[in-house]
């Protein structure tokens, strides 16, 4: 092969960090930064979640100002002080968390802070030309995530950009709706635009990029050709050491219904209908993975189930598999034990019926102790209409890692042991709080699932999301749950935290519990679960054994109805 | 009196007591579409007053006790005073909030409790020579009102505070609603970060919207210290109160100056029914709750009906800041 001449190399490099530093308070996002991105190619910046890709980029769209460094474009140092003027050079980026105005039309969105004066049908021609779908006047809150992302992208490209920087463009979408924005991806590309994709998922990358620049921790590693490298390679490279990529799926079978939920209704915090006629049985021994578009009824659901949202209709029968096993004060209280001797749920150890009405609180703790009780069946009860803490006072083990960890799970201003007390301050004596017991669990956690923190003093806030995630998920696991739920665990996690979860779920299936798991990645979600429940629009639209289906027929079942 | 002559003196009244609602209203519509919940306004309003009385003092002062006061000149000194003194209020609450990132709440309280204050200091201890008469001078626009009946005592006897109130009101439903300044600030309230993004100036939009709306709120101020004290300082009839019904209106026209106009005549018949009423104490402070209680029932019926168009702007009363993570 000949090279090029000189002059095509300089005239092909279109954007050059040199040196790029920007901190934080305490934290260094990025650090020494230097590489370049060449005119017209698809640019990957690949790295874990808090490597500084996306900081980065924001230097260069003008949201942030690097503390030291020097950006150049066409060999020209450029000072980028706002969006403005990166759009006077050319640039524009698509965030992830869209930028856009909820009651404007996209229209309006478009023409917003624009000096020359669109028309409808420029947005409509421009639609065509690289295969947008859009309706110009359709209202942000009215579009599915989908259309915002192509809004944002016809909004930026409208602005004449040549250079367009996409950060986690695939993270809500469907596999259909992901291979359409490649499609255009490639008509941008064919165009002559220079597409910059930030994204920490490696088979993305190796379908769409020609280059890719890989950050750790706010340090730039590498620059390497797509043609020349492999997943794997990605992987380490990303991570700094060898990680095995393979998820747990156990192969143990399942025990008996542990949920039963039928013709599920419920309406959300603003009184709309969320998930409506759900049914579908849950197993001891099993993950229940739930796949769907952000949004179709998925938190609902699992709110629905912790008794944190209104029913409308259906049932939740909750089965607790107690036939022939020993009443234990974990899960009731004496006075629940002898109400529940008085209805001839119990028997004695030797078979004969036990009663409870003659005997004292010291005989009956003795009894339960030496495990004497003994329940005839499982225990059935319906969870409709009950609150959290009235399910957790009928001794249903139920535990419910939310999306939300620091607004719904723990309290990022008090610290490991406090955030333990949560679950347990109603135990102990009353009046004065009992420490020991929260903070020798504490410290467990910390041990057992390496989280990094200073003390168990440390404020919940001041740890990485990883690290938060570690505490939420062990807590909830120490309760010995007979069914944990849980949304978006390793969002925001690095891959070998992620891992870390995804094996302790595994684990936790084979102690018997019964996990709804629900995922945004379907190849996790794929490579984990059981089966797989897909939500579309509020309902079920399919119930798919995850190793019998592809990841495009899920990809329809997601956008069905 | 019979029971026509009270209505028609009724609504005249009630017109030109929504005359300070509206200014008030208007300017914290402006404000608030920029994304600013300026809780100063009735500050603002006060300083309005304090200017304006600073004006009219001023001219009277410039003018030889024999010759009479100029009617466009009594009207329009202390406007000008007033729109300087008022946009100085929003100035120092963009200020605080845009440059120096502060809560917007504890600015707005604190803008109010300081103008409050500042004001009354300086109007208390101000000489009162002539200005019942500049109040007389300034009462209606048209002289000619009552060769129209009713209809001129009602809508033509209003002074030119009234019809520049109004004007204001639909001028800014044009600019906000139909021009590319009114979409961009619009922008700018519903979301900062896809303003700013877009390129359009966030900080410049919020400074001059609040600058602005807090000289229209303070023209409110002066109205009410000018013509209907009189320049008299009374403070258990105080301006903010009016700034806090101003607040509430807002609300309630959902943002739109035209229902804006509205909502003030409401308001406003609702604050001047008790001294139409006859009747023992308890009628009398009884019915003073009206505009209150109006407010609680405001709050109700729009968190009610919770539309999706006639929302607050998104990003009001928070700050924004280019670099926030």
């Amino acid at each position: 092969m000949v090279s090029p001449p000189a002059l095509l190399i300089t005239f092909m490099e279109n954007i050059r960090f040199e040196n790029i530093t920007k901190i934080f308070g305490s934290i260094v996002a990025n650090n020494n930064v230097s590489f370049s991105i060449d005119t017209g190619e698809v640019f990957c910046i690949l790295g874990e979640n808090g490597s500084g890709k996306t900081t980065l980029l924001n230097v260069l769209a003008g949201i942030y100002k690097q503390d030291e460094g020097r950006v150049y474009i066409n060999e020209k140092e450029v000072n980028i002080n706002s969006p403005k003027d990166a759009y006077a050079h050319k640039i524009g980026m698509v965030h992830q968390h869209f930028k856009l105005v909820n009651v404007f039309t996209a229209f309006e969105n478009i023409s917003l802070g624009s000096k020359t004066k669109y028309t409808v049908q420029q947005v409509v021609d421009l639609c065509n030309k690289y295969g947008f779908k859009l309706d110009p006047n359709k209202r942000v809150y009215d579009m599915s995530v989908s259309e915002k992302q192509t809004l944002e992208i016809v909004k930026t490209l409208f602005r004449g950009v040549d250079t367009l920087i996409l950060d986690e463009p695939t993270a809500v979408l469907t596999p259909q709706e992901i291979a359409h924005l490649f499609d255009i991806i490639r008509n941008m590309k064919k165009d002559g635009k220079t597409i910059v994709i930030i994204t920490h998922k490696l088979n993305e990358v190796m379908e769409i990029s020609d280059r890719i620049a890989i950050l750790r921790k706010g340090e730039y590693i590498t620059t390497v050709k797509t043609s020349e490298t492999n997943e794997k390679q990605l992987a380490e490279l990303m991570v700094g050491h060898k990680i095995d990529l393979n998820i747990h799926r156990s192969k143990i079978p399942t025990t008996g219904v542990r949920l039963h939920i039928e013709n599920l209704s419920a309406v959300n915090r603003d009184g709309e209908i969320a998930i409506k006629d759900i049914s579908f049985d849950l197993y001891g021994s099993e993950i229940l993975g739930i796949a769907g578009i952000s949004g179709s009824g998925q938190k609902e659901l699992l709110e629905t189930i912790a008794g944190l949202n209104k029913e409308t209709s259906g049932s939740i029968i909750f089965t607790n598999p107690k036939k022939e096993q020993p009443v234990t004060f974990f899960h009731k209280n004496i006075k629940q034990i002898r109400e529940l001797a008085s209805q001839g749920k119990f028997h004695l150890k030797d078979g004969s019926p036990c009663d409870l009405t003659n005997k004292s609180n010291k005989e009956v703790i003795e009894m339960v102790n030496n495990e004497e009780i003994i329940f005839y069946e499982d225990e059935i009860i319906d969870l409709k209409y009950k609150k959290p803490i009235e399910i957790r006072d009928l001794g249903i083990k139920l535990s419910f890692v939310p999306e939300d960890r620091l607004g719904m799970g723990l309290v990022g201003s008090m610290d490991l042991i406090d955030n333990m007390m949560l679950r347990s301050f109603r135990k102990g004596h009353a009046g004065l709080l009992d420490r020991r017991k929260p903070a020798a669990l504490a410290q467990k956690i910390v041990d057992e699932l390496e989280v990094k923190t200073p003390n168990i003093h440390t404020q919940v806030k001041k740890l990485s999301g990883g690290n938060i995630q570690k505490i939420l998920v062990g807590r909830e696991l120490s309760s010995r749950p007979k069914i944990l739920m849980t949304a978006y665990p390793v969002r925001g996690l690095d891959i070998n935290s992620s891992y870390l979860i995804y094996n302790l779920l595994d684990e936790q299936k084979k102690k018997g519990t019964s996990i709804i798991f629900v995922g945004e990645d379907l190849d996790v979600l794929m490579a984990l679960c059981d089966r797989l429940l897909v939500l579309s629009n509020g309902h079920i639209s399919g119930i798919v054994d995850p190793t019998k289906v592809s990841k495009e027929e899920i990809g329809l079942l997601m956008t069905r109805g | 009196m019979n029971f026509f002559d009270t209505a028609v003196s009724f609504l005249s009244l009630a017109i030109k007591f929504s005359t300070v609602f509206l200014f008030g209203a208007t300017g914290e519509i402006i404000n608030q579409k920029s994304g600013h919940l300026n809780m100063g306004t009735p500050g603002i309003m006060y300083f309005g007053a304090l200017g304006g009385v600073l004006g009219e003092r001023i001219y009277i002062m410039c003018t030889p006790a024999e010759m009479p006061l100029n009617s466009v000149l009594i009207v329009l000194i202390p406007v000008l005073f007033a729109i300087i003194f008022g946009a100085f209020g929003g100035l120092i609450f963009s200020f605080f909030t845009v440059t120096l990132h502060c809560n917007q709440n504890v600015t707005g309280l604190t803008l109010t409790t300081l103008g409050v204050g500042v004001s009354c200091l300086f109007i208390s201890g101000m000489p009162m020579d002539r200005m019942a008469e500049a109040g007389l001078q300034m009462q209606s626009a048209f002289p000619g009102y009552k060769s129209l009946g009713w209809f001129g005592e009602i809508f033509l006897s209003q002074s030119w505070f009234t019809y520049l109130g109004i004007v204001i009101a639909i001028a800014t439903a044009i600019i906000i609603s139909k021009t590319k300044v009114g979409l961009n600030l619009r922008a700018v309230g519903e979301n900062a970060a896809a303003a700013d993004s877009a390129g359009i100036n966030v900080n410049a939009y919020r400074y001059i919207a609040t600058i602005i709306g807090g000289a229209i709120a303070g023209i409110g101020g002066a109205f009410y210290e000018l013509d209907k004290t009189k320049g008299m300082f009374n403070i258990a009839d105080g301006i903010d109160a009016f700034g806090w019904l101003a607040l509430c209106i807002v609300i309630f026209s959902m943002w739109k100056p035209l229902i804006a106009i509205f909502a003030s005549f409401g308001f406003a018949c609702l604050s001047i029914l008790p001294s139409f009423v006859s009747g023992n104490d308890y009628i009398t402070y009884g019915l003073k709750i009206l505009p209150y209680l109006a407010t609680l029932l405001v709050l109700i019926i729009t968190s009610i009906i919770n539309s999706k168009k006639a929302q607050a702007p998104a990003s009001l009363g928070v700050t924004y800041f280019r670099e926030d993570r």
